[in-house]
């Protein structure tokens, strides 16, 4: 495909190579990787902005997430130990919309003494579906993989059948003075990884 | 005049090189079927880019306007539903295709030395097509693609050491919210295309350099992808969008469920179905490393060996007939994920069935039948949600707050919640029909229409006053006194005028409820005077009793034993009663043992707040 045409401005054939100047190319790969590089370092930042920010303030300066909340009064939990599942209502911050008052989550509230109660997050600790409460057979199942927990938040484990839940249900801290105190059941409201053996808070 | 025009085009432009080098290909042993996928794939994909980059036109990434925006198209705009059927069934198309091709590549052995390299960035393309089919799953922000969606991010953080942050840097944070969906999207609309338009740039410049794998045969002889080949293309094409077009208007386009509420379970949660098989993968192993990590790893592994151990002769059928198992492994997987949700439609239930004493096998039977009904229980209801939901759009059209808000305040979609939450341990809501609600125990009336004609005529009936119905499971069974006495005495013979008082009492009595669905026979029966008979009816005595010697009912009686019936059955009537039955208009001295929902002056106390409560009597008196 050569070109006799004068208006071609393809040149034919190569300037002769000229003596190595180890200074210039250095340099050119240096500026040249810093240039090229740049416009994904300006945005590193950004992409890991939810490492570098972890704690989530709200309006005023207020700590979203981690506290107690009040859940239930005793009272509305049926003495026989079966589990209650309840809404967790709590502020909500969802990167640029603060929610006051949303619903959050929810847990699993059950009577096991005169002033005690037991409480569940329903994040089933396999992968993160919500598990539902079977009340004829007095267990908690769910409905993505069939991980199975006893009514007191234990992973069932019968030989043979396959419980791909790495732990029990993830118990919630309830506050004790305000239990006996107001009868008010104010839980720590706290969603931990799942697929784990241990518990860790988000 | 036009030879001389193209030819001053081609000598400033070259296109007759280009041209000609595109078409006139070689094809050893000619044109074929078989070779089709490839096009297809690049027709599938140019489409999806070009729909997805007119959806993107309508779409509003923010967890208060994604499912809005796809609603939005999908019901309004013009031939939106259209538009999103073909980006969302082309995609399943996508799936199907890769498959296909990879089979014919690996049959053929057009992996082998020296096309490698291209059989590699094959393998990445189709990575990033499953990534896209992924991240796409998730942007309408739908109940579906949210829990579907959220089982895999969790994946992410079974990556050994840096898994939890991994996590959070494609979530956004350590909860699904706005920038999930800011961080889906950019992933699916500009990184991901992106890099597919890369490699399928490299994947034909290695295409073309090697060309296409095929021996010569004496019976075909050669011949150049233009025309023959093309058409074969353009036809498979052709096909692949009707295909396309056919499903999309028969299911009238992709579905969309209830908006996605990461307080509201949605057990019917699935992958769409060509991600099936790994999540049945999931149910198979203890550990969902081994299922989720382990075994895709081997997989992929394997695949990425495939053209060097098809050197030799026994490694290229090694690969392919590994391959072919694996695809019919995810094929089985897929249909017994399948069979496993829709089990509780295709078998008798566990009650039904017999199993000779075999304790085991009927539990789990059971195990698998309940799993199933909870599935099928669960998607039916999403459907039903959003049916109503879509109703409600139309009538109030989406508040700024999003979709959820209209779902969270509507009286028919919580008041069922409510009632299984607060009510169900003693009360059915429940016509019979077995769709309804039943109770744990049955200790209290079965509330479906009450304050109705049909339920207070039940309620006075001798046979069924002691049926589980109304007070069979209720401490008043134990008495022989009040109510019981009257109904099962009094009003057990009546003649022809008894029946005529206590029916007239009925009508009057139903009449304080206001219910909606009655409002026609009440007003019909205020017009012609049977209000004001029953009114006066409710004085008169039957054997021993009228109903005014205990019940009050406006000016007429006072309060006393028996609860008020001034406005029985009203909204502000079962408010009052749910808030506290103890108070005076109630049962002062003789509450059985309902407790009371909203009686505490610090709203914060209460089991029900105002708003729920408001929402739960509107449900129950059937108030839209």
């Amino acid at each position: 495909m050569t070109t006799t045409n004068s208006e071609s401005t393809t040149p034919d054939q190569p300037p002769p190579r000229e003596r190595r100047n180890f200074l210039a190319e250095g340099a050119a790969i240096v500026i040249g990787g810093i240039v090229g590089l740049f416009p994904v370092a300006v945005g590193l930042g950004v992409i890991f902005d939810p490492l570098l920010r972890p704690k989530k303030k709200g309006p005023g300066g207020k700590v979203i997430g981690g506290g107690f909340v009040r859940i239930a009064s005793l009272d509305s939990l049926p003495e026989n130990g079966q589990p209650q599942q309840f809404p967790v209502i709590a502020d909500r911050l969802d990167a640029w919309n603060y929610f006051p008052d949303e619903r959050i989550g929810s847990v699993f509230l059950r009577r096991v003494g005169e002033n005690e109660v037991q409480a569940f997050n329903s994040v089933c600790p396999h992968l993160g579906c919500l598990v539902s409460y079977a009340r004829g057979k007095n267990y908690f199942h769910c409905p993505c993989h069939n991980s199975a927990f006893q009514v007191d938040g234990e992973k069932i484990e019968i030989p043979g059948k396959i419980n791909p839940s790495p732990r029990g249900l993830d118990s919630l801290e309830v506050d004790e003075k305000k239990l006996t105190q107001t009868g008010e059941i104010w839980v720590k409201f706290e969603n931990f990884y799942t697929g784990k053996k241990e518990k860790v808070v988000k | 005049m036009m030879g001389n025009l193209l030819k001053w085009l081609d000598h400033r432009t070259g296109y007759q090189a280009v041209l000609s080098d595109a078409l006139y290909e070689n094809i050893p042993g000619g044109s074929r079927w078989r070779y089709i996928t490839g096009s297809m794939l690049v027709f599938a994909f140019v489409t999806q880019a070009i729909t997805g980059l007119i959806l993107w036109a309508a779409y509003s990434a923010s967890a208060q306007t994604a499912w809005e925006s796809v609603f939005y198209i999908q019901h309004e705009m013009a031939f939106g539903w259209l538009l999103r059927g073909v980006h969302h069934y082309m995609a399943q198309s996508m799936i199907i295709l890769l498959a296909l091709h990879m089979l014919q590549i690996v049959v053929d052995g057009a992996y082998k030395p020296p096309r490698e390299f291209n059989f590699w960035v094959g393998l990445v393309l189709m990575l990033l097509i499953l990534g896209l089919a992924l991240t796409g799953y998730l942007l309408p922000w739908d109940q579906k693609g949210f829990w579907a969606t959220n089982v895999a991010t969790n994946l992410a953080s079974l990556t050994p050491v840096v898994g939890d942050q991994i996590q959070q840097v494609i979530v956004g944070g350590t909860q699904y919210g706005n920038h999930t969906l800011t961080r889906f999207f950019a992933v699916h609309a500009g990184l991901l295309p992106a890099l597919v338009v890369g490699f399928l740039a490299l994947h034909m410049a290695f295409f073309r350099r090697h060309g296409i794998t095929a021996e010569p045969s004496p019976d075909r002889s050669d011949q150049y992808f233009w025309p023959q080949q093309v058409l074969k293309d353009a036809v498979g094409c052709f096909v692949l969008m009707i295909a396309v077009v056919g499903v999309v208007v028969y299911t009238h386009g992709a579905e969309l469920t209830a908006p996605a509420d990461a307080s509201e379970p949605y057990a019917a949660a699935r992958p769409e179905w060509y991600f099936l098989f790994l999540f049945q993968m999931l149910k198979k192993f203890d550990s969902e490393f081994i299922g989720a990590i382990v075994v895709p790893g081997v997989v992929m592994g394997f695949l990425f060996l495939m053209p060097l151990t098809g050197r030799v002769k026994i490694g290229h059928i090694v690969n392919v007939v590994v391959l072919l198992v694996l695809l019919g492994g995810a094929g089985y997987l897929t249909v017994e994920a399948w069979n496993a949700d829709h089990f509780a439609e295709r078998n008798v239930a566990p009650g039904e069935k017999d199993f000779a004493g075999n304790a085991d096998a009927k539990s789990a039977y059971t195990d698998k039948y309940e799993a199933s009904e909870g599935f099928l229980k669960a998607q039916k209801q999403a459907h039903a949600d959003y049916e109503r939901l879509v109703e409600l759009i139309e009538r109030k059209g989406i508040p700024k707050e999003g979709a959820v808000a209209l779902q969270r305040n509507d009286p028919k979609t919580q008041g069922p919640k409510l009632f299984t939450r607060h009510c169900r341990s003693c009360h059915s809501h429940d016509d019979g029909s077995g769709e309804g609600i039943v109770a744990e125990s049955n200790t209290a009336p079965n509330l479906h229409g009450m304050g109705s004609r049909a339920w207070l005529a039940g309620l006075l009936d001798p046979q069924k006053i002691k049926t589980d119905h109304y007070f069979g499971g209720t401490a008043l069974m134990e008495t022989d006194a009040g109510m019981m006495e009257f109904v099962t005495g009094d009003l057990a013979n009546l003649d022809a005028d008894g029946k005529d008082l206590l029916d007239k009492i009925i009508v009057a009595v139903s009449a304080e409820a206001k219910l909606p669905a009655q409002a026609k026979q009440d007003a019909t029966a205020a017009a012609d005077g049977a209000l004001a008979a029953g009114r006066a009816a409710f004085e008169e005595s039957f054997d021993s009793y009228a109903c005014a010697d205990c019940h009050k009912l406006g000016d007429i009686g006072e309060l006393g034993d028996a609860p008020d019936l001034t406005g029985w059955g009203s909204h502000e009537w079962l408010r009052g009663m749910i808030a506290n039955p103890n108070h005076e208009r109630f049962y002062p001295d003789n509450n059985d043992r309902m407790p009371a929902f909203a009686n505490n002056a610090d709203p914060e106390r209460n089991q029900l707040n105002d708003h729920e409560l408001d929402m739960l009597v509107r449900w129950l008196r059937g108030e839209d």
